[in-house]
């Protein structure tokens, strides 16, 4: 360009003029290379989606009324999200569906603080400077929740989860992002639970955790909602219920089912979990061991779990079995809401 | 895959994907060798096993639209 434009173009128009009359073939190219450069109405990008019109139905976003965490990878279909009461059945579906595809839906969200920062800035120029946003501010946020101590143990497992987020609304509005042509939670990078207070004054955060999203762009351009309804809130997250080992004559295993927070289900529920199949494995071999009968046995609040004999006599001294309980679903089903059943491992004398 | 429910007699629920393939007599030893049978004594216990095979056999082998009535 130098051979070209001066620092005193209108002194040495003149010549300017003269030398390009004198162009050769490759200047000629030189140019046009030049002309496309400065073209610069042609670098935007024809997919470019900026405007700035309202749209004629569209919402603002509401106080937090609950997250929805998911399993990492869970997706709902556009069948899910072709009407709101599919997408409630799904959600209500995938609240007590198997670990990896499951939602943990929690409403009783009582704080919520955006821990977002402002995005990072710096200073650009040389002679004149100017102050433009250099990195995005990574969306953070502090929930208090209607927490108890066995609750809280629970959902402190979360740091070790791999999960996705919802975030829901007083309106029932359900955000998330878009993966394909599926309604996706926001990736989680980090879920942090506090430890539980002691109740002060303030007593908000006495049970809280904190979740960092991992990719703003999920967040601030591709973030899509759902409006739902309050048939959501039927969707209900689970209680662990620990099987416990109370007395063993052979294979014949009478086992207690213990929610968390010490309620024995046997007394409230009696023969609707007996007649769920439960299954177990020998974790000596990872095969299976066959379970031939279950039976409620309500003189001890618990239940028989009768496993093959000739298996059972088969297994050495010291040899593991784990009995599982039915699952979320079939618990579910059976209408033994909301429970997880956590299997015992019995081991032979 | 057997997806047949498993048939309760008197409040057991008894695998017959497991029993459903043994004879008569070997389940009803199987039944009583695992502890799942009712009554005091090996008498009643075995009868109980006699008597629960039949009806859970019964139970089970029942066309799935006969059970769902």
């Amino acid at each position: 360009m130098s051979k070209f434009i001066k620092t005193n173009r209108y002194h040495f128009a003149p010549k300017l003029v003269s030398r390009r009359l004198r162009m050769t073939g490759n200047d000629f190219a030189k140019a046009a290379y030049m002309a496309d450069l400065k073209n610069l109405a042609n670098c935007a990008s024809p997919d470019s989606i900026f405007n700035v019109g309202i749209p004629p139905c569209d919402l603002a976003k509401k106080k937090i009324k609950g997250v929805i965490f998911a399993d990492k990878g869970v997706r709902f279909s556009t069948g899910d999200t072709a009407t709101v009461a599919a997408f409630i059945a799904a959600v209500k579906t995938k609240a007590a569906a198997a670990r990896g595809g499951r939602v943990y839906p929690m409403f009783d969200i009582l704080n919520f603080e955006d821990s977002t920062g402002d995005p990072s800035t710096g200073s650009v120029g040389n002679l004149s400077t100017a102050t433009i946003v250099t990195n995005d501010a990574v969306p953070a946020f502090r929930f208090g929740y209607n927490g108890t101590e066995a609750r809280h143990t629970r959902v402190s497992a979360m740091a070790g989860a791999q999960l996705d987020m919802f975030i829901v609304d007083d309106q029932w509005g359900v955000y998330g992002t878009v993966d394909g042509d599926e309604f996706a939670g926001f990736s989680v990078l980090q879920a942090y639970p506090y430890t539980s207070k002691f109740i002060t004054a303030d007593s908000v955060n006495q049970y809280s955790f904190r979740v960092t999203l991992a990719d703003i762009t999920e967040y601030r351009d591709n973030s899509v909602y759902i409006v739902a309804n309050s048939g959501l809130s039927a969707a209900a997250g689970l209680v662990n219920v620990q099987l416990k080992e109370l007395s063993k004559t052979g294979g014949a295993v009478k086992v207690l089912a213990i929610a968390d927070g010490g309620t024995n289900l046997e007394p409230i529920y009696t023969t609707a979990i007996s007649a769920l199949t439960f299954t177990a494995t020998n974790l000596e071999t990872g095969a299976a061991h066959v379970v031939t009968s279950v039976a409620d046995a309500p003189s001890d609040d618990a239940y028989l779990v009768t496993l093959d004999s000739t298996a059972w006599t088969a297994l050495s001294s010291g040899d593991r079995v784990q009995i599982n309980g039915p699952s979320a679903a079939a618990l579910s089903a059976a209408g033994v809401k909301y429970f997880e059943f956590l299997p015992v491992i019995v081991t032979k004398p | 895959m057997n997806t047949k429910k498993n048939p309760i007699v008197d409040g057991v629920q008894i695998n017959m994907a497991h029993f459903g393939a043994m004879t008569k007599a070997e389940a009803t030893k199987r039944m009583f060798d695992d502890g799942m049978c009712i009554g005091k004594t090996e008498k009643e216990k075995k009868e109980w096993a006699d008597k629960a095979f039949d009806t859970a056999k019964a139970e089970y082998d029942k066309p799935a639209d006969e059970v769902k009535k």
